[in-house]
């Protein structure tokens, strides 16, 4: 019971701390995403039905793996080891993140969506000057969300699973990482090799398929990330 | 019962032993000062009682239980030290974090206190001085109330008359809510006043653990003609050492009879107890002697 209690305790120390810390994250997110809109409004003549969308995927894209490379670092978790806290409870809230952050800048890219849609309708009602294209509906919306969140959580926990690695052994992961890409670059079998791998997983499934495939995958870099944060020392 | 047991502590980085073989009982409800030199092992052995390290060889126990990554040792327990709060959080969001892990903790108090040393809570932590941080950390620490309160250097960067208040504050909140607090320092004069019990580390060993009464009484200077004093050189475990031309400083370890003190001092050797600063230096000092003679080589 005590031990429960001083779990929850941590626990909601451990939420409140990244709760302060990604405000200034998401407002930076909400900044470029307001800016890049806002510019291609201004200095565009057409829009598409989905440039806040692919504004905020790309930015998705960008930001949390900063954010993960931020989280898992030396000094980041030093600063959360300042209260109590455990390697489980901090492993915990990065997924949560993982899964959270995703899912809140992705609804708010919907957001600025329904604003450009908004903002153009009105601009074509005012001005004979401006096309815009209506490329997306509720049915591709709504699967495009599904799948867009879930290569993004994919994407962000492949990012996770890597720095927590490499923050704690960097010389073999930057001599593994190294190899493989000189692997890449320089031998065509292995290249070859390594796409059809990928092709298989992620070539024209369906987006429950896809979904399903890309959610296995990402439980398995759940898993990986956690090795090296639940035998980290804090240094 | 025993608040530490540590046994055949060794923690390694790479090829360094910075804890080497360190056995250890602390009891509770104690305040026991952790001396020793630069890079004795200090605040390894401090961080690895907070949980952060894990042994290398050997055995941690707090309260009974091993505290690496065991969230209910580690709720009792609060470690102080300049690498703390590092964040670019304002002091109340961390004031706030302290109130939500420590069900203990007096926020109304560390108010007042940061109020009555000049720390405004809505500044960022980066933005303090290192003296005004050091104070902030050592509010956070002595407030969590925490039964093991580990204090790495706690006055650092402190000026004469903080560090003065900072002994008060922290002996007046150990009597109102006593628990283990092991302070690590090089002000030992300072802390003296304080201290129950002295723990000295040197190179990752244990050197002694003793109550403060033993230390102070655990050696002595004997001043006087060098050909009475190097008789007793032989006789006697000397720490120190200093001539003076004809003079001779002999600093021995304090097994001397009554008898033999009073024989002493009729044949003019002045007699004076070592303090417990000297000691800890003296007992710590380096083979090789000191930085003059390096210098004068």
């Amino acid at each position: 019971m005590l031990s429960q209690n001083s779990r929850l305790r941590a626990m909601k120390s451990l939420l409140y701390s990244y709760y302060t810390d990604f405000t200034t994250f998401y407002c930076i997110y909400l900044g470029i995403i307001t800016g890049l809109c806002l510019t291609k409004f201004i200095f565009s003549s057409s829009a598409s039905g989905s440039s806040a969308l692919t504004v905020g995927m790309v930015n998705c894209f960008i930001l949390l793996p900063i954010a993960m490379a931020a989280i898992t670092s030396n000094s980041e978790l030093l600063k959360k080891f300042s209260f109590p806290v455990d390697r489980d409870l901090v492993a915990l809230s990065h997924i949560m993140l993982i899964l959270l952050l995703p899912l809140i800048m992705l609804l708010t890219s919907c957001i600025f969506y329904l604003l450009e849609i908004l903002a153009s309708e009105l601009l074509m009602a005012t001005s004979d000057n401006f096309f815009y294209s209506w490329l997306v509906t509720r049915g591709s919306f709504l699967a495009g969300f599904a799948v867009s969140y879930i290569v993004i959580v994919a994407v962000t926990a492949l990012s996770w699973m890597f720095f927590a690695w490499f923050y704690r052994y960097k010389v073999i992961v930057s001599v593994v990482t190294g190899t493989f890409a000189l692997a890449l670059i320089y031998f065509s079998e292995f290249r070859e090799a390594f796409l059809s791998l990928v092709g298989k997983v992620f070539v024209n499934p369906s987006p429950g398929l896809l979904s399903l495939k890309l959610g296995t995958i990402t439980l398995v870099l759940f898993a990986l990330g956690y090795i090296p944060i639940k035998r980290m020392e804090v240094k | 019962m025993n608040a530490v047991i540590l046994q055949d502590l060794v923690k390694r980085f790479g090829k360094k032993k910075a804890l080497d073989g360190i056995s250890l009982e602390l009891q509770e409800n104690r305040i026991v000062g952790l001396i020793g030199r630069n890079g004795a092992g200090k605040t390894t052995l401090l961080r690895t009682l907070a949980g952060f390290l894990r042994p290398t060889v050997g055995s941690v126990l707090v309260f009974g239980q091993n505290p690496f990554d065991n969230i209910r040792v580690l709720s009792d327990i609060v470690l102080m030290d300049d690498e703390r709060y590092t964040d670019n959080s304002d002091l109340r969001v961390l004031i706030d974090r302290a109130a939500l892990s420590w069900s203990q903790f007096d926020k109304a108090m560390a108010l007042k206190l940061l109020d009555y040393f000049n720390i405004p809570v809505k500044t960022k932590i980066k933005k303090l001085s290192k003296g005004m941080k050091t104070l902030f950390s050592l509010v956070i620490a002595l407030l969590s109330r925490c039964p093991l309160t580990l204090l790495d250097e706690p006055t650092l960067g402190l000026d004469a008359a903080h560090r003065k208040e900072i002994s008060s504050l922290l002996l007046k909140d150990y009597v109102n809510y006593p628990r283990t607090i092991i302070v690590s320092s090089h002000l030992i004069s300072e802390l003296e006043g304080l201290m129950e019990q002295v723990v000295l580390i040197d190179n990752g060993r244990l050197v002694f653990h003793k109550t403060i009464e033993d230390v102070q009484s655990y050696a002595l200077y004997l001043t006087g003609r060098r050909s009475i004093l190097e008789e007793q050189e032989g006789r006697r475990r000397v720490i120190y050492k200093e001539s003076m031309g004809e003079m001779l400083v002999l600093g021995v370890v304090n097994d001397l009879s009554a008898e033999e003190l009073r024989r002493l001092e009729s044949s003019g050797i002045e007699i004076s107890a070592m303090g417990v600063q000297d000691v800890c230096v003296n007992m710590t000092r380096q083979d090789e002697g000191g930085v003059l003679d390096v210098v004068s080589k």
